[in-house]
């Protein structure tokens, strides 16, 4: 089918579906090319909705860079809605581009993005639909290569049957390289076996079918055992050492339809310090680097001007741990004041500075102030390192109230080791504490002050200290649910929100399974899973056939957990911090002793064997 | 403070862009061409800046009207030239002209548009359109926005002109529809109304494309744009 054919199909089904926009491309900044026969075409796809992926940043990131990469042109795709996807059917219509309505399965390599697990089964969505085989086995030479990145990449094992190719780490240089030796391919007419020989030399990248994994007789998971000679023993992530010279965009899509985030974004920083030990971004994207003040100021001007957006954000893990911050809000605040821009700093720390910024930035609604203790009590926050203390809250909640502010958002998590009621207790007592403080600064009564509490349930991800524990059975997240909801129902003025349990278990069978899973998903999909993320649309049934059906229930190790020692599918790969730091972590966190910000003294969490770790000590 | 109105086209795709989206749309563009918009006053300001009549999803249109207010004296062509480069594949503004200032905005002014639409794969005569408007009652069917259900509704008095020409490709319909504030009749609820009473079905989508909003001037129809003198 060529693209005039996709075109007129199109036509046809875009008025019988809800926002037909989402399928239309044509966005201002959005990269119309005519390709001939020698461009090297790619494929960057979102698997979930076009509002969800036009909100990440890092498909900007990378569209941008694939795009300046001479040959070659890349395009986007995103799952299609249910209403959609039955009229494609109904009509024939294979997935395509957005840019130039090409069926995907003509494109020279296919990108996935690999944010979340419950994302798994649109993968095989957009593959079907596109008509690509789902099984790397059964693809021919002239189909797609197919790729995969993200943070969800450091375990691809759940999806190894699928993906050709797997990268991790930082992605700008890497997709480069990767896609250099593709064109090569394509110019000289060599194979798929060569490029993922030569592929599998690069930095970074992976390729699943060389390895077979092993099971010992009882189906537990024994080893990668290597099926092509030179093929890696580990796979170290590529690092950029410095984002500042690295590409990012100034001429970003700009959707027509609204999205979730609709505003300009810079990267100010990569990695985090903090070491908190159930982060797995805080490991995976060590070491901290950032962007200077000007580099940022310059980048969020072109942004803005390319866009004409008129709210700007700011990304990072944590936005004030940037060393010269001050310094760079006060310098965006000037740009985007007189623009009548709004600038929105999020994870901003509660600080003097931070109040002397939102009393003089305009505009700003004194409603939503969020904290994350993520436990509720010291103890529990001293096992999962996060250093936030109460006198830190309180403080800051007194001059906020002061400030006229009327809201706080508290967020926790639940199931994290060593976890007992008491720490569950501690969460009420917080939040009960602060509706305290409010009303006896209030005169006496509540007023318009609200306390809302969210509970998510714990999951515990490969490269954490926590890689070896046991996440909460259902039965437990739900007893727990109980106990806490109970709790709340005595305290006026304060909400509970929590995550339902059978997500979280999903979410925790793929994040840390292994190829058994790839089985388990075929048969999920078959099964008509599909957006497992959205609440209204995740099939239990389904999945309870497909984990059933494959032998995967709550005595696999990706629930129970392991000991440490016992092989993991994942030290296939090196995310930089070694596997000797991570148990040091964990075995310091069931003591519930801290470990101090890197900035006050090199951990030795192992990244800087790679590249140069510039924060370790500086505040020694 | 100045006014000024300004016609553009939505063809192609960009038919699928929603009324909330073109407002982001062209204030992204006021944005990115430097022109600052006034903002109303009172407790809630919003930016003065209107689309007259919202077209209806999936319609094509060669005159819809974006008009604004700015603190700005704008070198007018200049400014839609400037407008124009952000706008996507589809929409560009076509005229532009600055208008007095009044309190009523510019959809107070719109009483009726023009469409022309296209129904493939079926022919209709002139003679079958002419019948269809002889009917005592002109009757369409229309989902209630509370009840959500398909009600009917006497829309004879809404029709000036609804003319059908068919020919091997299918039929187009050239119509004047009341679109006014407070009533206007769909042309594609017309048209479906116009097929069951010549006892026929679509076949394949049915186009739509709105050729001009007008105004009244002394018993006659004028183009909202002409509504006004130059200034």
């Amino acid at each position: 089918m060529n693209n005039k054919e996709v075109y007129e199909k199109l036509e046809a089904i875009l008025p019988l579906v809800e926002k037909p926009a989402r399928y239309i491309g044509e966005e201002p900044n959005c990269v119309i090319r005519d390709p001939d026969a020698d461009t090297f075409r790619f494929a960057f796809c979102f698997p979930d909705t076009y509002e969800i992926g036009m909100s990440y940043l890092g498909m900007q990131i990378l569209y941008n860079v694939l795009n300046n990469t001479e040959g070659c042109y890349c395009e986007r795709a995103f799952a299609p809605e249910k209403d959609m996807i039955g009229e494609m059917r109904k009509a024939g219509l294979p997935l395509f581009t957005l840019e130039t309505k090409t069926p995907l399965s003509q494109m020279d390599m296919v990108g996935f993005t690999l944010q979340y697990e419950l994302s798994y089964t649109n993968i095989l969505l957009m593959l079907d639909l596109a008509g690509i085989p789902l099984d790397q086995k059964n693809r021919k030479e002239t189909d797609p290569i197919i790729v995969c990145g993200g943070p969800c990449a450091f375990n691809a094992e759940p999806l190894a049957d699928f993906f050709d190719i797997v990268m991790v780490g930082d992605g700008e240089v890497q997709i480069r390289d990767l896609v250099k030796l593709a064109q090569e391919r394509k110019a000289k007419g060599l194979s798929r076996e060569w490029l993922l020989r030569e592929a599998s030399r690069l930095r970074g990248v992976y390729v699943p079918s060389f390895y077979e994994a092993v099971y010992d007789e009882d189906g537990n998971y024994k080893e990668l055992r290597k099926l092509v000679p030179e093929a890696p023993d580990t796979v170290l992530k590529a690092i950029i050492d410095d984002i500042e010279t690295s590409e990012f965009p100034v001429t970003n899509i700009v959707p027509l339809i609204e999205v979730v985030h609709d505003r300009s974004v810079v990267e100010i920083m990569r990695g985090c310090s903090r070491g908190c030990r159930f982060c797995q971004a805080g490991m995976l994207y060590r070491p901290v680097r950032q962007r200077t003040p000007d580099t940022i100021v310059e980048l969020s001007k072109k942004q803005l001007e390319s866009s004409g957006n008129s709210e700007l954000s700011l990304l990072s893990l944590s936005t004030s741990d940037h060393t010269e911050f001050e310094d760079l809000v006060l310098k965006l605040m000037d740009h985007c004041g007189k623009r009548q821009i709004s600038l929105s700093l999020p994870s901003l720390r509660l600080d003097n500075f931070a109040f002397k910024v939102m009393d003089e930035m305009q505009g700003i609604r004194k409603t939503g102030l969020t904290f994350a203790p993520e436990a509720g009590t010291q103890r529990l926050r001293d096992v999962i390192n996060k250093n936030i203390t109460e006198t830190e809250i309180f403080t800051a909640l007194d001059k906020a109230i002061d400030l006229g502010w009327t809201s706080v958002k508290l967020y926790f998590m639940m199931g994290l080791p060593t976890e007992t009621d008491e720490d569950l207790d501690g969460i009420a007592d917080l939040a009960d504490r602060i509706m305290k403080l409010a009303i006896s600064k209030n005169g006496g009564t509540r007023g318009r002050f609200a306390v809302s509490v969210s509970v998510a349930n714990f999951v515990p991800k490969p490269f954490t200290p926590f890689q070896w524990v046991a996440q909460d059975t259902e039965e437990e997240f739900e007893r727990k649910h109980r106990y806490l909801a109970e709790r709340f129902r005595k305290l006026k003025g304060v909400t509970f929100h929590y995550h339902g349990s059978y997500t979280s278990r999903l979410e925790a069978i793929f994040a840390r399974g292994g190829r058994e899973l790839c089985e388990t998903l075929r048969k999920a999909y078959a099964n008509g899973c599909i957006f497992d993320a959205w609440t209204e649309h995740l099939d239990r049934e389904g999945w309870e056939d497909a984990l059933a059906s494959t032998g995967i229930d709550d005595s696999c190790r990706a629930l129970r957990g392991s000991e440490p020692g016992q092989p993991l599918p994942w030290e296939i790969m090196d995310c930089g911090v070694s596997q000797k730091f991570l148990l040091s972590e964990y075995r310091r966190a069931l003591e519930a002793v801290t470990t101090q910000d890197c900035r006050h003294g090199c951990n030795g969490c192992g990244v800087n064997r790679y590249t140069e770790c510039r924060w370790g000590g500086i505040y020694e | 403070m100045n006014r000024y109105v300004l016609r553009f086209t939505k063809y192609g795709n960009m038919r699928f862009i929603s009324h909330l989206d073109l407002h982001r749309l062209f204030k992204r563009s006021l944005k990115k061409a430097g022109i600052p918009v006034d903002y109303s006053k009172g407790f809630n300001p919003h930016e003065m800046i209107n689309v007259v009549q919202p077209l209806s999803l999936g319609f094509e249109s060669d005159s819809e009207y974006f008009e604004m207010e700015t603190p700005l004296e704008l070198d007018a062509e200049k400014a839609a030239q400037e407008l124009n480069e952000f706008l996507p594949r589809g929409m560009s503004f076509t005229a532009i002209k600055r208008i007095p200032l009044e309190k009523k905005n510019l959809s107070a002014y719109s009483e009726y548009a023009s469409y022309r639409v296209r129904i493939p794969g079926v022919v209709l005569t002139q003679e079958q359109a002419e019948d269809f408007l002889q009917q005592p009652q002109v009757v369409i069917l229309k989902r209630d926005k509370k009840t959500k259900q398909m009600v009917e509704k006497n829309v004879k008095s809404m029709i000036r002109s609804f003319d059908a020409a068919g020919s091997e490709g299918g039929t187009v319909i050239s119509c004047v529809l009341r679109c006014a504030s407070n009533e206007s009749l769909n042309p594609l609820n017309l048209t479906e109304s116009f097929l069951r009473y010549a006892g026929t079905e679509g076949a394949g989508v049915i186009q739509v494309k709105r050729l001009e909003i007008y105004g009244m001037k002394e018993g006659a129809l004028v183009p909202l744009l002409d509504l006004y003198p130059k200034i």
